[in-house]
């Protein structure tokens, strides 16, 4: 008994060794990926920072391949240290490429248990390698830039919250549609920003993307909100008009899912950030203000879902109850299909619960 | 003239029992109407006193007492020539009484004994401030002194033929458990050697496992230290030449409790006494740690931090191991050096090595600034430890880890830990579990070792040892 375990003891070291050894200095850290081409032609380019005489800077190397993988090992043929890309911090997949099923490029980033699977994800507009070198400055470390700007924008609520794992989760769904952030560059600037989210169908990219505004209001359509989500109005009343934003602070979703339609109830908390119209504390004006929120912010929700369905992309996730609780309706047929096709009308009820700092 | 005659014959037969050493004192002196040859050594007695006794004695005599010899500090004997050379060698004063053949015997040794100082490798912040000397005399009162009762027992013999060392282990016997006490003495009685010169020598014979890295007995000079660990029914052996006082059974958390927690108060001494344990961790783990990251697992370095970590590894010639092995060995010679040192030269070579060499060293690309950071981090670490054994210990056994970090990553430190552990869990001190209350596993205990609990809860007798179904152990 003891000598076979022993001998289990000193088999396992087999298991790990210095053969596994891979030397943090003979390894390039990628942080930043991009895939553009279409299948069996794939061109990527990883972004990289290298270390000379005590200093870093950054650079970058192209490579292709029939797969991903294979663009990777054509780029180390160009690089000093083989590329690492378990650091990873931001996956771009260019416009054109991400109209096909955009799975078959990022498999590989599912095979290597090494990966970062908490990397951001992001469709950009246009040619990537001018994301890789914008024209202007945004830092030498583009990919750090991106990574903040993500980030922010998550904060905001302009982008969906998801990373290369959870992608994998809502890409093989047939229930929820994909949805990522959408990148392009600013063309009076040049400085790449947030455009909005990129809706797919399936695995494919629709070519349909929401603006800011909307992508708010996907966002609270699934109730995730980020810390913050602001919008602004010009409020008219009486032929009095004042800017006015709110904030929001709680979000109470009821879907009524029935055969032939489903009507989406939403309930919104503000707090007023910017109102310079005095009489807040008025109960009519509040009154005044959450009528006038309502109905705009009803228009502009239904509006959203109506792109939504244009585009066949579920991306709020109506299909998930109506999959579970719904079999006649998800019976019908491809979700895609019902969803686009079923009338759904959305209902925003707006309470003001803070007026200003004190109450 | 027969008398004379036998009287020198003796003195020149002592003489040579001694090797004529020179700083024996044998002469003859008038007792009463009689002869009597006094013999000491001149080092280990004062002549002064000597004189003094040997008046009240002599007054003794002649006011015709039966017991003339017999006072606090004399005896009287039948002349042996063992009696003779053991009395003189332990520095009392022979009076030997050719005629009747008897031997007075005078204890009053004098030896130079120290002040009872703090110890330089025990100090504390509140608290007393004295500790042991080279006398066990000396020990024992500073004991005594503490605790004021009946029950405090010394038990001493003597062992190693040459040297004749003393050996004294005390207890309470109303809280020692009496196998225990049974079983140190029995194990002092078997040690067969020639030469007992220090605790340590007598720490080997006594030790459970020698070859296990982790200490089995607590080393100790301060008194308080000794008399709090005798309440818990443990039991203090000390040497009569050597200030340290061994404490056994111990368990591993002994070493990592300080009287510094007690002193001060519950919620300062529950937190030191965790960011103690804390530091067991960083000491043995941090490095090995930092060479599986390097060399294996970089992938869990944030890239904040993972570029920073490049650039300083990235003209590093050698592997992390061999980074971390040189380092190491510059803060083992760092340290050993400046104990040999005086202070003054001693504080020198600190600031020589920890700043000049450090920042030359990295600045020469033998060795990156992380892996300063990370062994200057494990060397303070392992000087937390308030026991000095313990400490040299923990600065042996991180090398395995190290080694096994390097060549096999994560899977190697989960290896060594998992060695480690069951080491600890083997081990014992005097056939008491070193790795209690963890294993045998009792929470009841946790909160008096991880934590200090208040003296105002503290109800129950603390004991680190338990047996029995009442838990409470010994025979109360």
């Amino acid at each position: 008994m003891k000598r076979n375990a022993c001998i289990l003891l000193i088999c396992s070291f087999l298991l790990s060794g210095c053969w596994d050894e891979r030397q943090y200095k003979d390894i390039t850290i990628v942080s930043l990926i991009g895939v553009e081409g279409k299948p069996g032609d794939v061109k990527a380019q990883f972004a990289y920072p290298t270390f000379e005489d005590g200093s870093i800077s950054y650079s970058t190397s192209k490579g292709s391949g029939k797969t991903l993988r294979e663009a990777r090992n054509d780029a180390n043929h160009r690089t000093m240290e083989g590329l690492n890309i378990a650091s990873l911090q931001v996956l771009f997949i260019a416009e054109d490429t991400a109209k096909s099923d955009i799975y078959e490029y990022i498999d590989m980033l599912y095979r290597d248990p090494r990966n970062r699977l908490g990397a951001h994800m992001a469709i950009v507009q246009g040619d990537l390698a001018s994301y890789f070198k914008p024209s202007a400055h945004v830092g030498d470390d583009v990919a750090t830039y991106y990574s903040n700007l993500l980030e922010t924008a998550i904060r905001y609520t302009f982008i969906p919250d998801i990373d290369i794992q959870q992608v994998s989760t809502v890409l093989f769904a047939e229930d929820i549609s994909l949805s990522l952030p959408y990148i392009e560059i600013e063309k009076e600037s040049g400085i790449p920003e947030i455009a909005g989210t990129a809706l797919f169908n399936k695995k494919e990219f629709t070519g349909e993307t929401l603006d800011k505004k909307e992508s708010i209001l996907l966002n609270l359509l699934r109730k995730k909100k980020g810390s913050f989500a602001r919008f602004s109005y010009i409020w008219k009343s009486g032929g009095e008009e004042s800017p006015l934003t709110v904030q929001v602070v709680d979000n109470h979703k009821q879907w009524k899912i029935s055969n032939d339609k489903i009507e989406a109830f939403y309930k919104l908390k503000l707090s007023v950030e910017e109102f310079p119209h005095v009489g807040l504390d008025k109960k009519k004006v509040i009154k005044e203000v959450e009528d006038f929120l309502s109905k705009e912010m009803t228009k502009e929700f239904n509006g959203v879902v109506k792109k939504l369905q244009e585009a066949k992309s579920d991306a709020v996730g109506f299909g998930r109850p109506v999959r579970a609780f719904h079999p006649a309706l998800w019976g019908k047929g491809d979700w895609t299909e019902t969803f686009a096709k079923l009338p759904i009308s959305v209902k925003v009820k707006v309470e003001v619960l803070r007026t200003d700092i004190l109450n | 003239m027969d008398d004379m005659v036998s009287t020198d014959s003796l003195i020149l037969y002592i003489k040579k029992i001694f090797h004529n050493s020179s700083d024996l004192f044998v002469e003859e002196t008038k007792w009463q109407d009689r002869t009597a040859v006094i013999c000491y050594y001149t080092v280990m007695t004062e002549g002064a006193q000597v004189n003094l006794q040997l008046e009240l004695i002599r007054k003794r005599a002649s006011d015709g007492l039966i017991d003339w010899g017999e006072t606090a500090i004399s005896s009287v004997h039948a002349f042996s020539v063992s009696t003779l050379t053991e009395s003189v060698s332990s520095g009392f004063v022979a009076v030997i009484f050719p005629e009747t053949n008897l031997l007075l015997q005078i204890k009053m040794p004098k030896f130079a004994m120290r002040s009872p100082n703090e110890p330089d490798n025990e100090h504390v912040i509140r608290g007393s401030h004295d500790g042991f000397v080279e006398g066990f005399d000396a020990n024992m009162s500073l004991i005594r002194k503490r605790l004021a009762i009946p029950d405090l027992v010394v038990q001493s013999l003597r062992i190693g033929n040459d040297t004749k060392t003393h050996i004294n282990y005390v207890y309470i016997e109303s809280i020692a458990d009496e196998d225990v006490v049974a079983d140190v003495k029995k194990r002092l009685e078997s040690i067969k050697s020639n030469k007992v010169i220090s605790i340590g020598q007598v720490e080997d014979y006594l030790e459970d496992s020698v070859w296990s890295p982790f200490p089995q007995f607590l080393n100790t000079e301060r008194p308080d230290r000794v008399v709090a660990n005798l309440l818990e029914g443990k039991i203090a052996l000390f040497t009569d030449s050597s200030p340290t006082a061994l404490i056994a059974p111990v368990n591993f958390f002994s070493f990592y409790e300080s009287p510094d927690d007690y002193n001060g108060r519950v919620l300062v001494g529950s937190f030191y006494r965790l960011l103690r344990m804390l530091s067991f961790m960083t000491a043995i783990f941090l490095p090995a740690f930092y060479i599986a990251v390097i060399g294996f697992h970089s992938d869990i370095i944030p890239l904040e931090l993972g570029k920073q970590v490049k650039l300083a590894v990235n003209d590093i010639p050698y592997r992390p191991i061999f980074e971390a092995l040189l380092l190491e060995l510059f803060i083992e010679l760092i340290r050993e050096s400046a104990i040999r040192l005086p202070t003054p030269i001693g504080q020198t070579v600190g600031i020589v090595g920890g700043l000049v060499i450090g920042n030359a060293i990295v600045s020469a690309g033998l060795v990156s600034n992380f892996m300063v950071i990370v062994v200057a981090m494990t060397a303070i670490s392992s000087f937390v430890v308030p026991s000095w054994e313990m400490n040299m210990t923990i600065r042996i056994i991180r090398f395995p880890f190290m080694i096994a970090a390097s060549l096999f990553g994560f899977f190697g430190i989960a290896i060594g830990t998992l060695v480690l552990f069951i080491h600890l869990m083997n081990v014992s001190s005097l056939k008491q579990p070193y790795f209690s209350p963890i294993v045998p596993f009792d929470p009841s205990r946790f909160k008096d070792v991880f934590f200090r609990s208040p003296y105002v809860r503290l109800k129950k007798q603390q004991k680190t040892f338990t047996h029995g179904e009442d838990k409470e152990g010994g025979n109360r």
